[in-house]
């Protein structure tokens, strides 16, 4: 890297140039933070411009538009960690794995044209992300990149495995498939990248590791050049089993060479002077003597860290005079971090390994990617205090697992337009339970559905004007309390936020013929809205503002005219998801708005019958434009001819009692709209 | 617009995140301050000489005609901190074997000189707005006038003028000729050499070296200047400022406190004689101290035994300390109190919401559970991202002290003692500048 740059985290969030328009991300990650996600997260991989602090109204709108564009925004963390309030466009799916956790921080970003992945040792969190010291990778796969396409592909894999093996079968996770399955054609239709420089790089390789997978010392050494086996080997880690047998340094010493000359591994560690002069290791000592024989030789450095941020990255690096191997990831030097016993974390790494063929610039780099560290003199003192892998990697004492009777929950508009929560259950119910709100309301109890007499699905009708975005759970007789995440059946049942529905005519006109961005024209007008905390209302001064022509019939329909053209030059862009499709559609300053609009506020039979033809007719000239992972022309073309002959059906009824021209008018509009 | 590389990367701090927060553990720093402020408006503890009062006036002179947004090179330093660096280095180059007590960024003024450079931004002060004499008398300098929107104000005026005529300096202040004149023009020409250069900019024989040495050393009121600036502190519209320092420098007060040196032990006299507006600000400090001196010894003894332990301990074994027991018996009955008496001076509300879970039981152990996740409350919500907490809590809940708070040796102070100070020792040591005891 340059040394100018700044290695922040959430910049692998930011789009490449040249990547096109955002289609979606899947992400894995153990603690997680759900707003921190969703504001930092997804506001660099939609390209937000808009403040959430000080542009709120700006930010919401323009949050909506942005997120309904994405055909899949999934997040799979942790049960343990799977909680928080959130927008239900985008998708949380909970990871619930048999034995172990969901360790993997994984995110898989992709565009138009472009897909990254990032592999981390930080959770999506604001430590992970913006404190710890931590590890990570980012590969870019484009038409002409030269990152292995190799490892895009066994990501793919990965990310399809963990929905398919450890989260329900859901609506959501069905999306976070679908999306993922897509991106497939496009990687194949790239054609193989002709690396120039394959000795000046390493060669990397994805060690994932969990249930049904080899542990990551034994990919190690199959990823490990032929010839000498490693000498040396240095270990980065925040968390160490606890127990005496330490595993994780018996197998990797197993990789070392046996015989010959010593070899040697290195502990990095954090290590703190007290008052006395003795060194607090925060690591095992079991460590120190789980070499084999003497000729392996066990040193501890003194890890020297920023002041302040804590150490969260982990890395193995094996080496010999020749070649040099560098795992970075998730994993833990730990037992189950590393895929060995019976209890395995679901894991993702990515080994970088430079050959004797490699040259000694790169050599140099690899090597040089590890935090500083001093040696302890050897007069000194050491004991051994490791840090508790269950103060951050893994689940707290009182942290309980949802009780696999809870399936998922997925909101969903009905037929008649209401909206309800599917709970899906499955066998054995727990005694006593609830479902409540954050606010600690409660919205369901086992009672509520023994009296349905105990649904596998089961329909909650949800009157209140915002979704849920989960519930906590009670169940039992000592207070034991989870979440249940709610995610949307389709992209198409959220509600707009309260303050974007039912827009007025006036409104809609405003913000369609503007050339200034949705979300900016949307949020300056809520931002004047009397009763909403945005702001208050400007009071006109110019006299002639203040004479309110909203209703003179000629001025609205030329204003009329020029939102439709702004309609159609909206629906003229590649739609990446019939999502984004449904948003300018159904969506608040959409095509369905504009017709309620019409009918709500016209007083006229001709006027509502002209003002709606006319829309249909717009409607009837759109050219749906195209791009690779982008819904078809047809596709769009069949949305729109559904409105069309709603908006026939709407009108019909109209022209008898219209006179003879407007009728006429009307009929023909219909007609060549629907050619 | 990032652009990545096939190479794994070490993570950089993204914002200025938590460091570690080596005072006030347990957050009662705040009221305490607050309650300093009404009691003793403008004064700050790290106040001794408010001749500085009269510095920050004849810098305020010598600036005047800067324009506000003038900076020197370094472009960090105003005008007036350029003026500051001349003052400190002045004094430091004049003093000879004499010694100089209460002057911000002296040692760093002695430094400089003993290596040969000039002071600069670079060799004085790392935050110098808040530790520099202008910055730690500036609250003052504001509440008294002395500055007033970044102008001379009317005390400041006062001051100047009576200062001036009394060095014979005339025409220092104002339009008027005179030596005062010839000094600010020459002082006035230093500053601006200073902030081309972005150190100070005279040699060891400048005679303005001198200058501040022989009208504005800290100590060295004239009779006429130190009436003024007595006058000007025992005015007081706001707070209890003037009556302290009355009460203070009576004969009673004055051997009160050569006595004992104690804050509460001043405090009991002053609410012998104190009037309605002080009387209940005392009553406030001392049943806030008292709650406050009970849980930091607390606080301090697990601090001890955990240093003792030197591993992991779990919270029950410390709930036997004598100390944690008797603020857990103690500590409900003295929030009830202190709450009352903090109501009439506005405190209550903040107390309340800061320290109420210490006073929802009596049991010890879980009184220490509270008191240590207080302390990581405390230390979290520390500005601006939250530091770091002194002591670790592992997964089954046991507690390790991290090495740099360990206490070795740990004699509890009285319960009488206060935690916080309220500007007794700043008046004093005004009282004495100005010839009052």
């Amino acid at each position: 890297m340059p040394d100018e740059k700044n290695d922040c985290l959430l910049d692998a969030w930011m789009p490449p140039e040249g990547c096109g328009e955002p289609l979606g991300c899947v992400a894995t990650t153990f603690t997680f933070s759900a707003a921190f996600f969703e504001e930092h997260c997804l506001g660099r991989l939609l390209g937000i411009q808009s403040d959430p602090t000080t542009e709120a109204p700006a930010y919401v709108v323009e949050r909506e538009e942005r997120l309904a564009q994405l055909s899949c925004a999934a997040v799979i963390v942790d049960q343990h960690f799977a909680k928080g309030a959130r927008n239900l466009r985008w998708d949380l799916l909970s990871s619930r794995p048999g034995r172990g956790i969901q360790h993997a921080k994984v995110s898989l970003l992709a565009w138009t044209k472009a897909i990254r992945v990032i592999i981390a040792s930080a959770n999506l969190t604001p430590d992970g992300y913006r404190r710890n010291h931590e590890i990570f990778t980012v590969f870019d796969f484009n038409e002409e990149s030269e990152a292995p396409r190799e490892c895009l592909r066994e990501t793919i894999d990965f990310l399809q495995s963990v929905i398919a093996d450890t989260c329900a079968s859901t609506p959501a996770s069905a999306r976070a498939s679908e999306f993922l399955k897509n991106l497939r054609p496009k990687l194949a239709a790239w054609s193989s990248p002709q690396s120039s420089k394959t000795r000046d790089q390493p060669r990397a390789t994805m060690v994932f590791s969990g249930p049904g997978r080899s542990s990551v010392p034994k990919q190690l050494g199959q990823s490990w050049p032929a010839g000498s086996p490693p000498e040396n080997a240095c270990v980065l880690s925040p968390f160490f089993d606890p127990d005496e047998t330490q595993q994780p340094a018996i197998e990797l010493w197993a990789l070392m060479r046996q015989r010959g000359g010593t070899s040697n591994m290195e502990y990095a560690v954090i290590a703190e002077e007290d008052s006395k002069g003795t060194f607090l290791i925060h690591a095992p000592g079991s460590l120190a003597t789980a070499g084999p024989n003497d000729r392996c030789v066990t040193t501890f450095t003194q890890l020297k860290l920023e002041e302040g941020r804590p150490l969260h990255a982990k890395s193995i690096q094996l080496s010999n005079g020749t070649s040099i191997l560098q795992c970075i990831g998730s994993s833990n030097f730990t037992s189950a971090g590393l895929g060995l016993g019976s209890t395995k974390n679901i894991e993702a790494n990515v080994a970088f390994v430079l050959t004797p063929a490699s040259t000694g610039v790169a050599y140099r780099r690899l090597e040089a990617i590890w935090p500083e560290t001093e040696s302890i003199p050897e007069s000194k003192k050491l004991r051994f205090e490791a840090m508790d892998a269950a103060m951050e990697d893994e689940p707290a004492l009182d942290q309980v697992p949802l009780p696999a009777f809870f399936v998922a929950a997925n909101f969903q508009k009905q037929p008649d337009g209401s909206s309800a929560v599917e709970i899906v259950t499955a066998q054995n119910p727990p005694a006593q339970w609830s479902l409540a709100l954050e606010d600690g309301s409660i919205v369901a109890t086992d009672h509520d559905w023994e009296r349905a007499s105990r649904p596998a699905t089961w329909l909650i009708a949800w009157t209140r004007s915002l979704p849920p975005s989960g519930f906590n759970v009670a169940w039992g007789d000592k207070g034991a309390v989870a979440w249940l995440p709610v995610n949307l059946r389709s992209a198409g049942d959220i509600p707009p936020p309260e303050a974007l529905r039912d827009l007025p005519l006036e409104v809609l006109l405003e913000l369609l013929t503007s050339a200034r961005p949705l979300y900016q024209v949307l949020g300056n007008w809520l931002t004047r809205q009397p009763g909403t905390s945005y702001g208050p209302v400007p009071v006109e001064l110019d006299p002639h503002r203040r004479v309110d022509t909203s209703e003179f019939l000629l001025q609205r329909t030329r204003r009329v005219s020029r939102a439709l053209a702004g309609l159609r030059a909206r629906l003229e862009r590649p739609m990446s998801s019939l999502a984004g499709l449904a948003w300018i559609v159904e969506g608040p300053v959409g095509v369905v708005a504009l017709w309620r609009a019409i009918n709500a506020e016209t007083k006229h039979n001709e006027e509502k019958a002209f003002l709606l033809a006319e829309l249909a007719m717009e409607l009837g000239r759109v050219q749906p434009s195209t791009a690779r992972g982008c819904l078809s022309a047809n596709e769009v073309r069949q949305e729109l001819l559904r409105v069309i002959g709603g908006l026939e059906t709407e009108v019909k009824p109209l022209l008898g009692g219209l006179n003879k021209g407007m009728a006429s008018y009307a009929k023909v509009a219909f007609t060549e709209a629907q050619r | 617009m990032p652009v990545f590389e096939l190479w794994p990367v070490l993570s950089d701090r993204d914002l200025e995140f938590s460091t570690e927060g080596t005072i006030d553990p347990l957050g009662l720093t705040i009221i305490g301050e607050s309650l300093g402020v009404k009691l003793v408006p403008g004064v700050r503890e790290r106040q001794s000489h408010p001749r500085f009062l009269t510095a920050i006036a004849a810098a305020l002179e010598v600036c005047r005609d800067f324009p506000a947004e003038e900076l020197a090179k370094d472009r960090v330093s105003p005008p007036w901190m350029v003026f500051e660096w001349y003052l400190v280095e002045g004094l430091v180059r004049s003093a000879g074997s004499e010694a100089l007590r209460g002057v911000p960024g002296i040692t760093k003024a002695q430094t400089a000189l003993r290596d040969g450079l000039p002071l600069s931004a670079s060799r004085y002060l790392k935050t110098p707005s808040i530790f520099g004499f202008h910055g730690v008398y500036r609250l003052l300098a504001r509440t008294l006038e002395v500055e007033s929107a970044e102008r001379l104000g009317a005390f400041g005026a006062e001051l100047l003028e009576v200062w001036s005529e009394e060095q014979g300096l005339t025409g220092f202040f104002g339009s008027g000729g005179g030596p005062g004149r010839e000094w600010r023009d020459k002082l006035r020409a230093a500053v601006q050499d200073g902030l081309e250069a972005g150190t100070t900019n005279r040699t060891g024989g400048w005679t303005g070296w001198q200058f501040f040495w022989d009208h504005l050393h800290p100590q060295k009121f004239g009779r006429n200047e130190r009436r003024v600036m007595r006058d000007a502190l025992l005015r007081d519209s706001v707070g209890t400022r003037g009556e302290i320092l009355d009460l203070l420098v009576s004969d009673k007060g004055r051997k009160r406190w050569q006595d004992e040196g104690s804050e509460r032990s001043m405090h009991q006299f002053f609410m012998q004689k104190g009037s309605a507006r002080l009387v209940p600000l005392l009553r406030a400090i001392d049943h806030y101290e008292r709650f406050g001196r009970t849980i930091l010894n607390a606080f301090e003894a697990i601090r001890h035994e955990l240093t003792n332990a030197g591993t992991r301990t779990k919270p029950a074994a410390l709930a036997e300390n004598a100390h944690v027991i008797t603020a857990a018996k103690s500590c409900r009955a003295l929030f009830e109190a202190a709450s009352v008496a903090l109501d009439p001076v506005g405190e209550a509300t903040r107390f309340q919401h800061s320290f109420h879970a210490l006073a929802s039981t009596t049991s010890p152990g879980e009184w220490v559970q509270n008191l240590l996740d207080h302390h990581r409350t405390t230390q979290k919500n520390k500005p601006p991202s939250g530091k770091n907490a002194w002591i670790d809590t592992f997964g089954d809940s046991s507690v390790l002290i991290r090495p740099a708070y360990q206490l070795a040796d740990c004699e509890a102070e009285s319960l009488e003692a206060y935690v916080n100070p309220y500007r007794t020792q700043a008046l004093w040591s005004f009282a004495q500048d100005l010839n009052l005891v």
